[in-house]
């Protein structure tokens, strides 16, 4: 019995050593502050700057479409649904467009 | 009386054996059990075979070329999305452990593009060293490379805003790099940060080699 919760827990503490570390941050993750509605249901949304790094050079976005410091762009799902901030690439051309189904992919714990 | 049965037998045998195996005799005796056996002197052409399908043939929807990640499905999506993670795993990584981006530029293992067109003309790579010298404190001279910097940056993005065109017209200090001015604008948020190493910058300070 004890060699069963022995096991049980180095299986728990691998599986977590390698799916725990996928949901840790990067450097430079910009973990933005929700001054909206549902401010408690929705998790905010969450910039890797990492995976913009690997496709885009720094001066795509700075500063044209965001000023290099954190929280300066007043970004709103309406401004980014309109094209700005955010949707100037997520519009589903250069990358996922922002609706229902993706919500959980910017918006995440 | 058994050795001359035996050499009937034998005899018999010796018969059937030499009419036997007469062209014409076999191709007698053989196609009255199988079929389709060549006459005598015919050339045989093998045929194609043709099977049926195993499973009912359906029309197959012609997949649409996926110009991007989300136009695939969410599996493979998920996929190379575990994938970009691995990616990151792999790129080489600097002193303090977070990962070096020049180093992984330089290997090719990253491609960022230029702009967001199809076609997006790179700004020229300028490679100059700028020397930063504290007055009095020569081991502490700072060597800024232009290079790796526009491998990444507009020279809009850090002049005049953050820095001014002119060599040592800027009162950086360390404490102020800490409290995210100068240098801190972007060390220790997005690029390596100050616990990489002293001589990451301050080069005199790694020693003779």
């Amino acid at each position: 019995m004890r060699g069963v919760i022995l096991l049980l827990t180095v299986t728990l503490l691998i599986l977590l050593m390698r799916y725990g570390a996928a949901a840790e941050g990067e450097l430079g993750d910009i973990v933005s502050k929700r001054k909206t509605i549902a401010a408690d249901d929705i998790p905010p949304a969450i910039f890797p700057h990492w995976v913009h790094r690997m496709r885009f050079k720094c001066h795509v976005c700075h500063e044209a479409i965001f000023p290099m410091t954190a929280g300066a762009a007043p970004v709103t799902m309406d401004a980014i649904r309109e094209g700005k901030f955010c949707g100037t690439c997520h519009d589903g051309t250069i990358a996922f467009p922002v609706g229902f189904d993706t919500c959980d992919r910017c918006h995440r714990q | 009386m058994r050795g001359r049965r035996a050499w009937l037998i034998m005899m018999a045998l010796a018969m059937v054996t030499i009419n036997g195996c007469s062209p014409e005799t076999r191709y007698r005796a053989l196609s009255k059990i199988f079929e389709e056996i060549p006459r005598p002197g015919e050339e045989v052409q093998p045929k194609p075979v043709v099977r049926k399908a195993r499973r009912p043939e359906t029309e197959t929807p012609s997949a649409p070329l996926p110009s991007d990640t989300d136009a695939l499905p969410e599996t493979q999506a998920v996929a190379l999305k575990r994938d970009l993670r691995e990616l990151l795993r792999r790129l080489p990584k600097e002193a303090a452990g977070g990962v070096d981006w020049s180093e992984a530029l330089k290997e090719k293992l990253i491609e960022p593009k230029a702009g967001l067109g199809a076609e997006n003309p790179d700004q020229p790579v300028f490679d100059m060293n700028v020397e930063l010298i504290p007055e009095g404190q020569p081991v502490f001279k700072v060597t800024f490379p232009h290079k790796e910097h526009t491998q990444w940056l507009a020279c809009a993005n850090c002049h005049p805003g953050i820095f001014q065109m002119r060599r040592g017209a800027d009162p950086i200090t360390m404490a102020k790099i800490f409290a995210g001015e100068y240098c801190g604008r972007c060390h220790g948020k997005v690029s390596f940060a100050v616990a990489t190493g002293c001589p990451r910058c301050h080069l005199a300070l790694a020693g003779p080699k």
